[in-house]
């Protein structure tokens, strides 16, 4: 059976790296920053997956991160996934070139379908994860995008069928209301939806503890993402990927550093 | 897959050049997309013969996730298409068990290995491996060095002489997958 996964995002805008709550930003600091906040060489051993976002609310494109991406994935051996204002299939390349193994799209599922296929042509599905933010509205689960700004008026489990009817390979569910709260994340969706997808789910938006991966994958994710830049300092990956595996979570074991191979 | 070589201090040059095929003394193939593309670009590119050539000449060759798909005589993601025929089989759509299993196969699944070579270094007779694909290489039980579980058995590495085909990533495998690419790139 494949694994549980566990996944770093990392949200840029102009070279600083945020937080985030309730989609409202706040810098932290630039790489030097994120470098000697976090040790590097512990995380990249300790989580599967990194996820480097740009969430600039203003109109970017992704040349503004390749360098933080270049920078970041030196000696990290993990897939990278990385979106944000990415709307061609030359912003795609760029970024494919940058190291990137995978783009998060979001908007363009809903204003611009045909470029995903063209991705999805060109890359193939497992290249394409799809982002779906939702808050509540209305009495159900609304799917929002340009930055939590429109509503789609689409639900979550329709919003769904429509990405993976396009293509996407994976499923991220970021809840806007727990994002950046640290309160955990919105179990009851992630199991319903879950439940629902054929294509694996990331559970995003609320992780502030170590048992707040372990419910989320129990819920039914297939992986959890974290953006929360403080609660997981200094090597507090490392500590949280111990706690899953000594919960019972099934990730994959390998060694926890490389500094012996060089 | 170039930091990864880099990282373990071996030469690389990434290429879609003939002349530089012609010249190299290991020959790595990775790729993503669809079968189809990847064999027309090939062709396009003129890189059939080339790499044909080399795997006569008994350079190692490590194909990669869809680049480990395409040694087969047979694709079919997108129409059937002949592929490199390097090693004998087919690439089928994987078939789960379980209409629960999600597709594609993505994250670190457990290999277990049939036969030492690539693995040598890795502690046990099996190890996590980082995948993600949706296709599967079918082929004879001689060719096959390590399998894993998705609903079913699947092939996950293939080895035909000088011939060495991978679905899961090493390259994004963390150190277990650095060790396999040591391995390789020690190779004569």
């Amino acid at each position: 059976m494949a694994k549980s996964r566990i996944i770093f995002t990392l949200l840029v805008n102009e070279n600083k790296y945020m937080l985030s709550r309730n989609f409202n930003l706040q810098s932290v600091g630039n790489l030097d920053w994120l470098k000697k906040m976090y040790d590097f060489n512990a995380i990249s051993c300790s989580i599967d997956e990194l996820m480097v976002l740009n969430v600039s609310r203003n109109p970017s494109d992704p040349s503004k991160i390749t360098q933080n991406i270049v920078e970041l994935t030196k000696n990290c051996f993990m897939p990278i996934s990385v979106g944000g204002w990415v709307r061609t299939i030359a912003d795609v390349k760029l970024l494919m070139r940058s190291g990137a193994d995978k783009i998060v799209l979001s908007t363009p599922f809903f204003r611009d379908p045909k470029f995903v296929s063209e991705v999805v042509e060109s890359y193939g599905s497992q290249c394409v994860v799809a982002c779906l933010d939702y808050q509540r509205k209305s009495g159900e689960s609304r799917v929002f995008i340009e930055h939590g700004t429109q509503d789609t008026g689409m639900r979550l489990d329709e919003a769904l069928d429509l990405v993976i009817s396009l293509g996407a390979g994976e499923v991220i569910l970021n809840s806007i209301a727990q994002d950046g709260t640290g309160q955990g994340l919105d179990l009851p969706t992630i199991a319903e939806i879950s439940e629902r997808s054929q294509i694996p789910v990331i559970a995003s938006g609320g992780v502030g503890k170590f048992d707040h991966f372990v419910s989320g994958i129990r819920a039914g994710a297939s992986a959890v993402s974290t953006a929360n830049l403080f609660n997981f300092m200094a090597d507090g990956l490392t500590a949280v990927r111990m706690n899953a595996i000594q919960s019972g979570i099934d990730l994959a074991k390998w060694e926890f550093t490389t500094s012996t191979w060089s | 897959m170039e930091a990864a070589l880099q990282f373990l201090g071996s030469p690389v040059l990434v290429s879609s050049k003939a002349e530089d095929i012609s010249i190299a003394t290991k020959l790595l193939i990775p790729g993503v997309g669809s079968f189809k593309r990847a064999m027309s670009n090939l062709h396009e590119l003129k890189l059939v013969d080339p790499i044909l050539e080399a795997a006569g000449r008994g350079v190692p060759i490590l194909g990669i996730c869809l680049g480990m798909q395409l040694l087969a005589e047979l694709g079919t993601e997108g129409g059937e298409t002949a592929g490199l025929s390097l090693i004998p089989g087919k690439v089928v759509r994987l078939e789960p068990s379980s209409t629960k299993a999600k597709i594609p196969h993505v994250g670190f699944n457990l290999v277990s290995f049939r036969a030492p070579e690539p693995f040598v270094g890795l502690e046990s007779s099996s190890a996590d491996f980082y995948f993600v694909h949706s296709f599967q290489f079918v082929t004879d039980e001689r060719f096959i060095l390590g399998t894993a579980d998705y609903f079913g058995e699947f092939v996950a590495a293939v080895r035909k002489e000088n011939i060495w085909g991978m679905q899961f990533h090493p390259e994004k495998s963390q150190s277990n997958g650095l060790q396999v690419l040591r391995n390789f790139v020690a190779l004569n």
